[in-house]
């Protein structure tokens, strides 16, 4: 956001119209540097907070006497969103009609949603591919309360989403609130409730970069109606603060050189990786050090952290087994996984930044090693200090270990595809056969699972080849029920101008939360392919009360009571299609899945999303 | 009389045909076999819900597969009314009858053998 004038909209009719609105905004310098010194921002007069240090910084801006929320476009230009979900509603009609008209409608472009949870849970599966947030725009009252369940997915999967809310402060009627983000304040990380215009572009720089700096989480900034529709009086002067990412908090180098040690002296060493790789740099970053190790590595697959076929990928059961386990932004790892007497070495981020109420963080894990910091940030160093600590004597040991593992591994991989085999012809359909035939489609493509993995009983992660980054989005953060749809699909539309093939493998339970997902994607020709776990249950559900009964020596045939999703079946190939999309099914016969898949990705890669109804066993 | 003569005809042959049909429902209730009744139980009674259609079992820490290495009808209904883990107990005749873990037995052990995973090309990878 240095220069105003770059925001020039394309050439549209609507464009056009507003060139004049827009140039009422002039710009006082082309760069912040050469208006520093010679202007005082009114911010810097207001709050007298951090002036000195913006000061090198900031962009001046002189009113024509034109609309607020044309400037609040200006100071999120900045963050580069490229796109803005939306479920429109009145208190925010001057700023949606700025990103309409003033902006032109592009970075950001608005993302039609008909629900708010929609819109959070889309900008959580968008950042897991991007690497970045979009910005969110929805009602400040009910609109929230719609989109809570999505804010705290989004804040316990580390997600840092840029949620704006409209409100109407000085008219108090049943859509207005005091404090709008209140109710999400156990679950963000900041939020602000801006009274001017300048305290405007302090907080939303501020929020962006404290969404930003990890631990990220979501923000909140509450933008009242009149803020955004004043007029600002001409020749007012506002400034924008130039925002300047921070470096990740990275580890002590002397904990970081006690921790390598430990490591380099374990017998079995084990990686436990939680959320540790935040982007591909990352997940090299782990193959590093497990490979340099010859560590084993357990992954709870929250993000992409270590190849899925990759020898050292090891079960959760050896932890019981590793004399030193090292959890790398896994804060709930339970002592009690772990062998007597063993050493849990940490590094996280985890205790940076945390809230009380609600429960997400698990029993303290009395590391005997706890670095607070960002792993990723800090994996550089220790691999460095691994490498030097390593003594010649030991390479041989280390080689050993790792043959030992590798046969490990393939002898789990070599019962995972017994497991899959049975069952194999079986109608309804094998979950494994699912995946298998969707691999077998798909391997050589350019491909992301945009969904959880721990559907379909794992059977993507075991039967596939994870080895990029982007393969797979991690699970959910919260596990709420009705994240996965709307969070595939935002994942989906950051893969798109990649040209990747979007997987969503969706639970029918989750679906039916938020089924107007589908309109979303299909109006903004988001492709991807959903294929359905349709066993028309909550099935885990059916499995507790089942066992609940049992247990207190009841009917357990009447345990479906509540938990099925049958009688009837829900047509999910017919509610698709009735919102755009290409779509076939109930497929119940495992000989008709391969053409099936066939017939839908082609219509995937014609740019249109395409889902399959697939019949499945339970699990 | 040629009337009276066509009525009992028609009338015999109605009435033996509903002989017939009556008495084939009850032979059909009676030749339904084990399996047929224990793919039912397998449903009544929740097998399914953890061990999937055909007891394949589901993710691993959660239900083995169970249509294969089944010993013996009674090992099975022992290990029912008493199990291990987190397999819900099925204690009592009202919960599961004896005759229904029989059945279901046989259900299993009427599956057809699932193919060896090297026979499955989709399988194949290393």
């Amino acid at each position: 956001m240095d220069k105003p004038d770059k925001h020039k909209p394309s050439k549209s009719k609507e464009e056009e119209n507003s060139v004049d609105r827009r140039s009422f905004i002039k710009a006082a310098a082309a760069s912040g540097a050469a208006l520093a010194a010679g202007t005082q921002s009114l911010s810097a007069q207001v709050s007298g907070a951090t002036a000195a240090t913006a000061a090198a910084a900031e962009v001046e801006i002189v009113s024509d006497g034109q609309h607020g929320s044309d400037f609040m476009m200006d100071v999120l230009k900045q963050f580069d969103f490229e796109f803005m979900t939306i479920n429109t509603h009145s208190d925010s009609a001057g700023l949606q009609e700025s990103v309409i008209n003033y902006t032109g409608n592009k970075n950001p472009e608005l993302i039609t949603c008909l629900h708010e949870e929609v819109a959070v849970a889309m900008a959580h599966g968008y950042y897991k591919i991007e690497g970045k947030p979009l910005a969110t725009l929805i009602y400040g009252s009910v609109g929230l309360q719609h989109a809570a369940m999505a804010v705290y997915s989004a804040f316990c999967d580390r997600v840092p989403a840029f949620i704006m809310l409209g409100n109407q402060r000085n008219n108090p009627n049943s859509r207005s609130v005091q404090d709008a983000p209140a109710m999400v304040r156990d679950f963000t990380k900041w939020d602000d409730s801006p009274l001017t215009l300048n305290h405007f572009a302090q907080s939303a720089v501020r929020a962006y970069s404290v969404a930003m700096t990890p631990p990220t989480m979501p923000v909140v900034l509450s933008v009242d109606k009149s803020l955004q529709e004043m007029i600002i009086p001409k020749g007012e002067k506002l400034r924008i603060p130039k925002y300047s990412p921070n470096t990740p908090p990275a580890g002590d180098s002397n904990a970081v050189r006690e921790l390598a040690k430990m490591l380099v002296n374990a017998e079995l060493p084990v990686l436990a990786v939680e959320r540790a790789a935040r982007t591909e740099a990352g997940l090299g970053y782990i193959i590093e050090l497990a490979e340099l190790l010859q560590a084993g590595v357990v992954d709870s697959i929250m993000r992409m952290n270590f190849p899925s076929r990759h020898p050292l990928q090891q079960e959760g059961s050896i932890l019981r087994q590793a004399d030193v386990v090292l959890a790398l932004e896994h804060p709930t790892l339970s002592r009690t996984s772990l062998k007597e007497g063993a050493k849990l070495l940490s590094i996280s981020g985890f205790d940076l930044f945390t809230r009380s109420n609600y429960w997400h963080f698990g029993r303290y894990t009395e590391p005997d090693l706890a670095i607070a910091a960002d792993a990723e940030a800090t994996l550089p160093a220790l691999i460095e200090e691994v490498k030097r600590q390593i003594p010649r004597s030991k390479r041989s040991a280390i080689r050993a270990r790792g043959v030992k593992l590798a046969e490990m591994n393939k002898n789990n991989r070599q019962r995972d595809k017994e497991f899959a085999a049975n069952g194999w012809n079986s109608s309804p359909l094998n979950t494994a056969r699912v995946a298998a035939e969707l691999w077998e489609q798909i391997k050589h493509k350019d491909w992301s699972l945009v969904s959880r993995s721990d559907g379909m009983s794992d059977w993507a992660w075991k039967l596939w080849d994870f080895n990029k980054y982007y393969h797979h989005i991690g699970q959910s953060g919260s596990t709420g029920v009705g994240y996965s749809n709307p969070a595939a699909v935002g994942a989906a539309l950051a893969n798109r101008k990649h040209g990747r093939l979007s997987i969503n493998l969706q639970n029918d339970g989750d679906f039916m939360f938020l089924p107007s997902t589908l309109w979303t994607a299909a109006h903004h020709k988001i492709p991807m392919l959903t294929v359905m776990h349709n066993n028309r249950a909550y099935n885990q559900e059916v499995m507790l009360i089942s066992r609940m009964a049992a247990q207190r020596n009841r009917d357990v045939s009447r345990c479906t009571i509540g938990s099925v999703i049958d009688n009837p079946n829900i047509d999910f190939a017919q509610m698709a299609r009735s919102m755009g999309w290409y779509a076939e099914g109930p497929i119940e016969h495992p000989a008709d899945l391969a053409p099936a898949i066939k017939r839908a990705i082609a219509a995937v890669e014609s740019g249109q999303p395409a889902l399959l109804d697939t019949v499945t066993h339970p699990n | 009389m040629h009337y009276m003569k066509e009525l009992w005809f028609v009338s015999s042959r109605v009435i033996t045909s509903l002989i017939l049909l009556i008495g084939a429902q009850t032979i059909q209730a009676q030749i339904s076999t084990a399996e047929e009744r224990g793919k039912q139980d397998f449903v009544t009674y929740m097998c399914y819900g953890c061990h999937g259609f055909t007891g394949q079992g589901g993710q691993t820490d959660v239900a083995p597969r169970i249509n294969v290495d089944v010993h013996t009808a009674g090992s099975m209904a022992a290990y029912a009314r008493n199990p291990g883990g987190r397999m819900p107990p099925y204690r009592t005749e009202e919960q599961i009858p004896d005759a229904a873990l029989s059945d279901i037995y046989a259900y299993l052990k009427s599956l057809p053998p699932s193919p060896a995973p090297e026979d499955i090309p989709l399988l194949s990878e290393d």
